[in-house]
């Protein structure tokens, strides 16, 4: 039982991760109807981020690089959508999600060539710190990294469905040429949404980096899963992706648990095929 | 007679006479392997440019040709050619497989399906070190010698290959243009442009859409084999995402439906890279970056592009 | 044209209680009514009333919530779109619904894949019956490009046609596949009078063929003017059916519709 406790804790605190891109993905997936797979360069950026303010700080500024990364993914979110995303709106999809995986290229080639393609590790202080909770074990930074989602998962919640401007992006989403008729200018709505996306993305690479190897590629893995978690959700559901991302991470817990912990992270893209077969006339479109 | 055919026969003679001219070992290398990334595109093209499935997984397809065909011949010294043959076989089976479900549904899912195929494929292949030799796997034979007439012919010799790779590419392109002018090819053309319309009008999509697919995995799965005894040894990174990512900006690069940017391609983004020795690390960069001004302002390739400067140069521009 | 083919022969088409409900909007709902051969059955109502939907049903692309339809006697239930093709009823969209880049030739020569059959093997190895088949298909695209007063047109790309020339590119598609009832979605949207003439010209020489054909139009004057019969559909419901004249001075449909066209 208390492994159970233990594999469910692991389960959720991964997921929480998963389910925070998951609702950046499926944001900007609702606006632009093209999964933007770039969003893995972003995650290892945030990532980078992080490293460097403690290398240059110190390991106790650590939480701080949460503020550089935000800034810098705000810049990002508009290079990228004026320069990459917005001559291509009228263009057919394909077309829209070939530029993302070009562009996750040429982050993950810049990160590569700026900062060293090597892995290397964090020195975060709350790494260090273990806590236990009853029969759970488990390092300050997990904690960290599942409060810090679930916030600003429930924030970005609250921001589409109950502020004006959440409203906006949701009726941009809905049906773009009816939004430009009430007013709401569907460009300044989509930068909006790309920001908030890529912020979020930032903030998970910020939060992940301490429990992870930070690499130019270490984004690839995390965004496929969130792919499959905003498809298996719904795309453009911000429920289904918070959801999803946690039973997400749950699952692969317990089958690493349970079944095999070598192909831990080959659990979502069975769990896709699995739903796939189940749901032979696909799954349900926006 | 159109003076273009005269083009084409003295490129054709060109090509086929390069080793006997050419010395060089290093050169007759680069060659083939080029020649092998045109089968590829090409081969992706038939799935992507023609039936507009966009397919990360066709690198994945390459590899397990290649890993099956070296599998037999290793560990169950299983002679060459039917070797290859049946790796070819082993690899069209897994494609129509995989296929079947992936093929019912639409856009994003279907190219997030190809990708978690081209990545857990990968995985695959490095873990299961016991079948397939894990990082590496080596000890793939060489072709014998063979005796016709009197005469010995050592096919082990990179000039044999060289000429094989091209057979490959002169028949890879005359299947697909045959499949391409037929109904077949025009039901592939009718998905492409219109999946709903095609429905309507009683074609089995997602039937011709696995048709499609498993003849691209076939084509590339045969190169595979070839490859697996043309290098000798063989790692799952051939299998990869990245491979496949490659493909993929070979074919949007050089121009869909076109013989010419099935050669474009490989020929950019391979040949040039490799001849001027640019590091590998910054190929990623390079390759995302051209493929997003590619598909911005020519989303129909280099190929296309020029095929539209003039009415007179698609003529041209096979 | 008036009921000579009616009430002797088996209707072609019949639903009976048909019924298609979207979550808790009930797009159709107990619907009955018979089409005859050879008839020029019209439907009209306003909209939001569930024309479309009807064909939707028809063509397999929407489930039914209950009822069923019967197609020469034979149930349509848990077919999928393309084997609906086969069995003989076609569909043309309201919208410009086409293969944008490809030449009109080959365009309506994709209609008749549903009834030539040579294989991926037979593109590649080329037997003379390959050959043969793609001949006859090119004989036939021809006709009907005849047929459709699009002649010199085999190889422009469908998009640059103009509205009314793809509408008719739709139509001859459709024919290609070898229908035996063909229903048309709006035929006459957005054509001016000569237009509309040419094409209600083809819909009468189809029907004088013995095809079937299920119209959906707003335009009441011309649907008065070809239909043999005409259903009157509102919220999903049947409100009337029977001959346009009699139709036309229901006052429950001059309610519903306050005047039409």
């Amino acid at each position: 039982m208390a492994e159970f406790l233990q594999y469910t804790t692991n389960g959720l605190i991964a997921g929480s991760s998963y389910g925070l891109l998951a609702l950046a993905m499926t944001l900007i997936y609702g606006i632009l109807s093209v999964p933007n797979f770039a969003l893995g360069g972003i995650y290892a950026l945030g990532a980078f981020v992080a490293f460097y303010v403690v290398q240059w700080m110190g390991p106790g500024y650590y939480l701080f690089s949460i503020v550089p990364a935000v800034v810098i993914g705000m810049i990002i979110a508009i290079v990228t959508e004026r320069l990459v995303f917005r001559p291509l709106y009228s263009a057919p999809h394909a077309a829209g999600f070939i530029a993302a995986l070009g562009l996750y290229s040429i982050l993950e080639g810049s990160w590569a060539i700026l900062f060293d393609p090597t892995w290397r590790k964090i020195a975060s202080p709350y790494n260090d710190i273990v806590l236990q909770l009853g029969p759970i074990c488990l390092t300050m930074q997990r904690l960290i990294i599942f409060v810090f989602c679930m916030l600003f998962a429930l924030a970005t919640y609250y921001l589409v469905y109950r502020t004006l401007t959440g409203k906006k992006i949701r009726a941009a989403s809905e049906n773009k040429s009816v939004a430009q008729l009430m007013g709401i200018s569907p460009f300044t709505t989509t930068t909006m949404t790309f920001i908030v996306g890529c912020v979020l993305v930032m903030i998970a690479g910020v939060l992940d980096a301490p429990a992870a190897l930070v690499g130019a590629s270490m984004g690839l893995t995390p965004i496929t899963k969130a792919f499959i978690v905003v498809a298996l959700g719904g795309l453009g559901s911000v429920p289904g992706a918070i959801m999803g991302g946690l039973i997400l991470g749950l699952g692969e817990n317990y089958g690493a648990a349970y079944i095999s912990s070598m192909y831990k992270d080959l659990f979502s893209y069975g769990l896709f095929i699995v739903v796939l077969l189940i749901l032979p006339n696909g799954l349900y479109r926006r | 007679m159109h003076p273009r055919f005269i083009v084409y026969f003295l490129i054709g003679l060109a090509v086929v006479l390069v080793p006997v001219f050419v010395q060089s070992n290093y050169w007759i290398y680069m060659f083939t392997m080029v020649g092998i990334f045109m089968v590829l595109v090409s081969s992706l093209d038939l799935a992507y440019g023609h039936t507009g499935l966009v397919s990360l997984a066709h690198a994945a397809f390459f590899g397990i040709g290649a890993y099956s065909s070296a599998i037999l011949q290793v560990k169950l010294a299983v002679p060459i050619l039917p070797a290859l043959l049946l790796g070819t076989l082993i690899t069209a089976i897994i494609a129509a497989a995989i296929g079947w479900p992936m093929l019912r549904i639409r856009g994003p899912y279907f190219v997030l399906g190809t990708l978690a195929i081209g990545i857990a494929i990968e995985i695959i292949i490095h873990n299961w070190d016991g079948l397939t030799g894990g990082v590496s796997l080596s000890g793939i034979p060489m072709f014998p010698e063979v005796t016709i007439f009197g005469t010995t012919f050592d096919l082990s010799s990179k000039r044999f290959f060289y000429y094989l790779v091209l057979a490959v590419l002169v028949v890879t392109q005359i299947l697909i243009r045959r499949i391409v002018n037929s109904r077949t090819g025009r039901t592939f053309a009718s998905i492409r442009e219109n999946e709903d319309l095609a429905a309507a009008l009683g074609m089995n999509v997602s039937g011709y859409k696995l048709i499609s697919f498993v003849a691209a995995s076939t084509i590339a799965a045969f190169m595979g084999g070839i490859y697996a005894n043309y290098m000798g040894a063989i790692e799952p990174e051939i299998a990869g995402s990245h491979m496949s990512f490659n493909l993929l900006v070979m074919i949007v690069v050089g121009g869909t439906r076109s013989i010419a940017g099935a050669v474009i391609g490989p020929l950019l983004l391979w040949f040039v890279p490799e001849f001027l020795e640019a590091a590998q690390i910054y190929r990623p960069l390079f390759f995302g970056a051209i493929l997003i001004i590619v598909i911005i302002f020519m989303p129909t390739g280099i190929a296309g592009k020029l095929r539209s400067l003039h009415p007179r140069m698609a003529k041209w521009i096979p | 044209m008036d009921s000579m083919n009616s009430s002797q022969s088996n209707p072609i088409l019949r639903t009976e209680n048909l019924s298609v409900q979207f979550g808790a909007l009930m797009a159709v709902g107990q619907l009955d009514f018979q089409i005859y051969p050879g008839e020029l059955f019209g439907l009209i109502g306003p909209n939001g009333a569930g024309k479309t939907t009807v064909f939707n049903a028809i063509t397999s692309t929407v489930p039914l919530s209950g009822g069923d339809i019967f197609f020469k006697g034979k149930s349509l239930h848990s077919l999928k779109p393309h084997q609906v093709v086969k069995r003989g009823i076609v569909r043309m969209f309201q919208s410009a619904t086409i293969f944008p880049k490809i030449p009109v030739m080959i365009h309506i020569m994709n209609g008749l894949s549903c009834r030539t059959k040579s294989s991926v093997w037979n593109s590649i190895i080329r037997p003379p019956s390959f050959h043969k088949e793609e001949q006859t298909s090119r004989q036939r695209a021809r006709e009907l490009i005849q047929f459709t007063a699009l002649e010199g047109f085999e190889d422009h790309a469908a998009e640059s046609l103009s509205w009314a020339q793809q509408k008719r590119l739709m139509l001859a598609t459709a024919l290609a596949t070898d229908p035996k009832l063909i229903l048309l979605d709006e035929p006459f949207a957005g054509m001016n009078s000569d237009e509309i003439a040419e094409m209600i010209a083809l819909i009468q020489a189809i029907c004088q063929d013995g095809m079937t054909v299920f119209v959906i139009d707003h335009n009441m004057k011309v649907m008065q003017r070809i239909c043999d019969r005409i259903l009157v559909l509102n919220f999903g419901q049947k409100l009337t059916e029977g001959l346009p004249e009699k139709v036309a001075q229901d006052p429950r449909v001059i309610e519903a519709y306050l005047g039409g066209d």
